[in-house]
């Protein structure tokens, strides 16, 4: 009944085509009328600003992500691609780094109201954090301010906007775009203006002459007035709703009701005459929190798509399905085991009287011993087949410097099977002259599961070669807490960072001496400098040298192995076609407008 | 009586206060809600955690954290709540959050104790009237196997053959008349079992439930009625006897002519009613409808007891009463089940309309016909709702059992039996009054019990209520919003044990609250 509902449908777009192409149209919108679907997230949006302190998580993201367009989005891969309908963006200048932003004619919100210069402003004076309260504290809480890189007010120019950074800074493509519309958050803030294009106006002026008092509202608005967890189809529409303001978006589709943890329900944009058309009419997001729970659900047909961690059980209920598919792929996080450097223990020189070739000898012999096929063949490839070793510190396998920089970065020192790695080990620590058996204290976060066979392979894989593996795991990632910790009591820890997008900065955090996200006290100049001059270098060619040698310098000192990336399963009903993972935020939702009806396909 | 429930509500506020604190140090201890932040190497996560720590305000011990919160929510007192706000919820206020969750829990769990009460005592009743015949003895171990059940795993087996494998069935409702004599034997032995009696009488019962049965069944096949099931006058019709015979039963007046006279009457009224208030639902599309039609048919029932009542004009006038209120469910179904069609067609389900996930269809959740909203959310109840009861009804089948065996051995029993009433009277009127008051009390306990239970079946059937805040809140540490839940659902299971001590007092004579 329903193909045939849509079958129809596609045969009167068709011939409607057919009719209009004489007119030759440039945009023909491919929305089925009378279609939609329903699909999962464990999670739902609780604010529709997606840049806030507040609402700054991938529940919120995925209706954001559909809602809106932007200058770039992550394919599947993946990689950075641009979105040339939706505006351009371009490097002016080198020195100082400034860039120039552009959004098309065609671009408006769904109340009509162009996208211009000003919302790029706002965006642009939350994002650099440029106000501040009188007590320093942000008046705009944007979950990462980083005022550190840009101070210049921007120049606009009706639909452009351009401003210069203060230093170069290498993620300036992915640093900025438009985010919640100028118009509709200073009409929140002051709901006597009624005229988007004096909105407009009076908040660039404001803006311009650091009008702090009038921007207090403004702010509020776009901290706190985005959080909404319950709206119905009147209150959003666009042209009548109270809550209209609220809902503004410039891409495919427009937010129609939102109910609190249960759906957000999302409805084609008639205004979106531009960019890549989706074909369902409307997509409601669900909240099913439980893997097991979506499975059936994707059965039963309450929802047609769905994604999860898969784990061996997960796995055999989606083969199971019987009118669906299934593909497993990576997540961003990686697992990884971390060598400390400063707790006396066997990484660590002092150990040795401070003859750090000893240390690196049995750092070297240690991560040699570590089962890595074993533990990928064992534990990752049953969910998923596809599953590869992970040999990159800085990049995901997949992103477009993996390759080069595996093959520099000395990762081959690891290559070979288990067996032979364990024999290289041994010699190592006798070519150092090191006795056995040697004490290492491992961590893992107890109760996972995961990671508990994993130190079960590695303990039984290095006793080989003398180490004495013992398990120091505790449920609290106390060693991560400086005020616990001041040294971290493990010699070895293992655990998963997880990357949100592919920035190319921000590894500092973990491998640069003393920062914060460095819990084995790693140190080494090398790495220190390189990794602060790729913060500001612009030449794609030279990033990927500098990340080499960081690379190069991590591996050569033995300070940590990666191991694999954590497997992702995604699974859909027959009826649906078009559903592609992808390892960064917005995970499989991002080609929504790929998503067609399988009867519509054919 | 006030001084009673004084006395129960400082009691009560102190075991709340207790518990409250203890809550509090075990959820703040039970993990680090900066944990997801730590593992992040995204450049913001330290200033992430900056200011997560400073929200939480992590740099105080519990200990003192815990008497903040006490300021916060004390303030409810006054009517002012500050039970903080929901940092993994971003930043709602706690208040807000339960306010949302409370109600879809509270009407899965109150209608899962109501119907379990119902089922259980009912089904607990029949088997100490055939105490160690084969029914009481089938019934007590399917009771034990259900009572020792895991909620998750009978939740996810309701799903799979409740839900998918039904839906299946309901695509294409074929049922092979050897399925229709199976079904009707099986039913058949459950009943002569449970009727009992001599060996003809048995035999005869056990005929005529098979016919019944297999006849039903074939012919539901023959007409497909399952495709598209309908009511319909005649299901109301069918429906009201049935109601009506039910109330008699209950109220052991099954042989009472005037009062046969008097529901028979009534249930007659409520099927001439069936055309008339079919504008009424119409156009008075609301669920204060079902109040008023209730009210409207009880009256009809009044006037009928009180014409035909005779010398039981009072007796015939509160049954006809009951028997027109009740009597509303079936017309109620009926307009849910005419929409069915349009139904089938609004649900994304493959087929079939039993869902798995959620209170209900997105598109219907606003919907302005009353009757739809309700035909969707029985749909997405029936599952959930099971999987509650199905424990709980092993649980009251076994109390009933055991607390009417004790109450038929005592000796005002035996007096009513020598006088010469009926079993029923004896059993209705004499027994079943003093069988309610231990259970009474295993109402107040169970309550308890199935909000817990509720914590796991929310997550199964991603119903979002108390138990998925509780979860999230607990798996991301986040003690503001846990100890919401624990506010609500403590003071409701503290409530209902107040409530069990009043129903004593009303159940039982000697128990006197006030002081005398």
């Amino acid at each position: 009944m329903k193909t045939k509902r849509i079958l129809a449908s596609v045969a009167a777009v068709g011939a409607s085509a057919i009719v209009l192409s004489g007119c030759a149209l440039p945009y023909q919108s491919q929305v089925i009328e009378g279609t939609s679907i329903s699909v999962a997230w464990n999670d739902i949006a609780s604010e529709f600003n997606s840049a806030s302190a507040s609402g700054n998580n991938v529940a919120n993201a995925i209706p954001a992500y559909i809602a809106n367009s932007g200058f770039n989005y992550y394919n599947a891969t993946p990689e950075l691609l641009k979105q040339e309908e939706f505006g351009t963006y371009e490097k002016t200048s080198d020195e100082p780094l400034t860039v120039k932003y552009t959004i098309n004619d065609a671009v408006t919100w769904s109340d009509g109201v162009a996208v211009d210069g000003a919302d790029m402003l706002l965006s642009w004076v939350a994002g650099f954090g440029y106000f501040k309260n009188a007590d320093g504290s942000y008046m705009f809480l944007h979950a990462a301010p980083r005022d550190d890189l840009a101070s210049t007010i921007p120049t606009i120019d009706g639909k452009s906007l351009e401003f210069s950074y203060d230093k170069a800074y290498v993620d300036w493509e992915i640093n900025f775009g438009v985010g919640v519309s100028a118009h509709g958050t200073v009409m929140m803030a002051y709901p006597e203006i009624t005229d988007p294009a004096e909105a407009k106006a009076k908040f660039i002026e404001a803006v311009m002459t650091g009008d702090e008092a009038w921007l207090q509202p403004v702010a509020d608005a776009w901290n706190t007035g985005y959080q909404k967890t319950d709206a119905t189809a009147e209150e959003t529409d666009p042209t009548t709703g109270s809550l209209k303001n609220l809902f503004l978006s410039n891409g495919p589709y427009r937010v129609e009701e939102v109910v609190t943890d249960d759906h957000v329900t999302l409805v084609a944009n008639p205004l979106y005459t531009w960019g890549p058309s989706p074909k369902y009419e409307r997509i409601t997001i669900r909240e099913i929190a439980d893997p097991t729970a979506a499975v059936q659900a994707v059965d039963n047909g309450d929802v047609q798509a769905a994604s999860g961690q898969p784990t061996a059980d997960l796995l055999a209920l989606v083969q199971g399905l019987q009118n669906g598919s299934y593909v497993g792929g990576d997540e961003a996080a990686y697992e990884h085991v971390d060598l400390t450097f400063n707790n006396g223990g066997p990484f660590d020189p002092a150990a040795y009287d401070g003859d750090a070739a000893k240390a690196l000898a049995v750092r070297q012999a240690f991560l040699l011993t570590i089962p890595r096929d074993q533990i990928l063949d064992t534990i990752i490839k049953p969910l998923n087949p596809n599953a590869v070793l992970r040999n990159s510190l800085l990049t995901i396998p997949g992103s477009p410097n993996y390759d080069a920089i595996v093959a520099a970065n000395g990762s081959d020192f690891y290559s070979g099977t288990d067996a032979e790695r364990v024999d290289k080990a041994k010699g190592i620590l006798a070519d150092a002259g090191i006795t056995t058996p040697i004490d290492v204290k491992f961590w893992y976060p107890t109760g996972n599961v995961r990671r508990q066979q994993e130190l079960e392979l590695i303990q039984a894989n290095s006793l080989q070669a003398g180490f004495n593996v013992i398990d120091t795991s505790e449920p609290n990632w106390e060693f991560t807490d400086p005020s616990m910790y001041e040294i971290n009591p493990h010699d070895a820890v293992i655990f998963a960072w997880s990357s949100t997008s592919l920035a190319i900065t921000g590894n500092d955090q973990q491998y640069g001496t003393d920062k914060p996200s460095n819990f084995q006290d790693y140190a080494n100049s090398t790495v220190d400098e390189n990794l602060s001059a790729l913060e500001t270098e612009l030449d794609p060619a030279k990033q990927v040298e500098l990340q080499t040698a960081v690379e190069a310098a991590l591996w050569g000192d033995a300070a940590s192995l990666p191991i694999f990336q954590f497997p992702g399963l995604t699974w859909w009903d027959n009826g649906l076609t078009g559903v592609v993972p992808n390892p960064l935020s917005p995970n499989y939702f991002w080609n929504y407008w790929e998503w067609a009806p399988a009867a519509a396909a054919q | 009586m006030l001084s009673f429930i004084t006395r129960r509500l400082v009691a009560t506020l102190a075991v709340l206060l207790v518990a409250s604190f203890v809550v509090y140090m075990l959820t703040a201890n039970s993990g680090d809600p900066l944990e997801a932040l730590r593992t992040q190497n995204d450049p913001a996560s330290v200033a992430k955690r900056a200011t997560l720590t400073e929200k939480l305000d992590l740099d105080t011990p519990p200990f003192f954290r815990y008497f903040k919160w006490l300021g916060g929510a004390a303030s409810c007192v006054i009517g002012q709540c500050n039970l903080g706000v929901s940092v993994i919820r971003g930043d709602e206020p706690v208040a807000n959050a339960l306010g949302n969750a409370m109600q879809s829990t509270l009407s899965l769990v109150i209608l899962a104790t109501v119907l379990s009460i119902l089922f259980g005592v009912a089904i607990g009743m029949t088997t100490a009237l055939r105490q160690y015949s084969g029914y009481d003895y089938t019934v007590t171990f399917a009771a034990f196997i259900f009572y020792s059940l895991p909620i998750f795993w009978v939740a996810v087996l309701l799903k799979e053959f409740g839900a998918i494998r039904f839906n299946e069935f309901l695509g294409d409702p074929s049922i092979p008349w050897w399925i229709a004599l199976t079904v009707g034997c099986v039913l058949a032995l459950v009943v002569q079992a449970v009727v009992g009696g001599h060996l003809r009488l048995r035999i005869r019962t056990a005929g005529i439930s098979f016919a019944l049965t297999s006849g039903i069944l074939i012919l539901l096949d023959i007409t497909q009625w399952l495709k598209s099931p309908s009511i319909g006058i005649i299901g109301v019709a069918l429906m009201g006897i049935g109601v009506g015979a039910l109330m008699l039963f209950i109220t052991s007046n099954l042989t009472k002519r005037t009062l046969q006279f008097s529901v028979g009457a009534t249930v007659i009224a409520v099927v001439a009613m069936w055309f008339p208030l079919q504008f009424v639902w119409f156009y008075f599309n609301n669920p204060l409808a079902i109040v008023v039609v209730a009210l409207l048919l009880a009256g009809l029932g009044v006037v009928a007891g009180f014409f035909l009542g005779g010398d039981d004009r009072t007796e015939a006038m509160r049954v006809a009463a009951i028997t027109g209120a009740l009597s509303t469910a079936p017309l109620v179904l009926d307009q849910m089940f005419m929409r069915w069609g349009d139904y089938v067609q609004i649900i994304p389900l493959r087929s079939g309309v039993i869902s798995t996930i959620g209170a209900n269809t997105p598109v219907l959740a606003n919907s302005d016909d009353t009757w739809m909203r309700m035909l969707d959310s029985s749909t997405h109840l029936i599952l959930p709702t099971a999987a509650l009861m199905i424990i709980s009804v092993a649980g009251y089948t076994r109390y009933t059992r055991a607390t009417l065996l004790e109450v038929l051995n005592q000796d005002y029993v035996r007096t009513a039996r020598a006088k010469g009433l009926p079993e029923t009277t004896v059993i209705m009127r004499h027994a079943f009054r003093n069988t309610l008051i231990p259970i009474a009390t295993i109402v107040a306990f169970d309550f308890g019990a199935v909000i817990g239970g509720a914590i796991i079946t929310e997550r199964v059937f991603a119903w979002q209520g108390m138990g998925a805040l509780f979860n999230q809140g607990l798996r991301e540490v986040d003690v503001n919003l846990v100890m919401g839940v624990f506010l609500v659902t403590g003071v409701a299971a503290v409530v209902f044990n107040i409530l069990a001590d009043l129903a004593y007092s009303a159940l039982d004579p000697r128990i006197r609250i006030t002081e005398a």
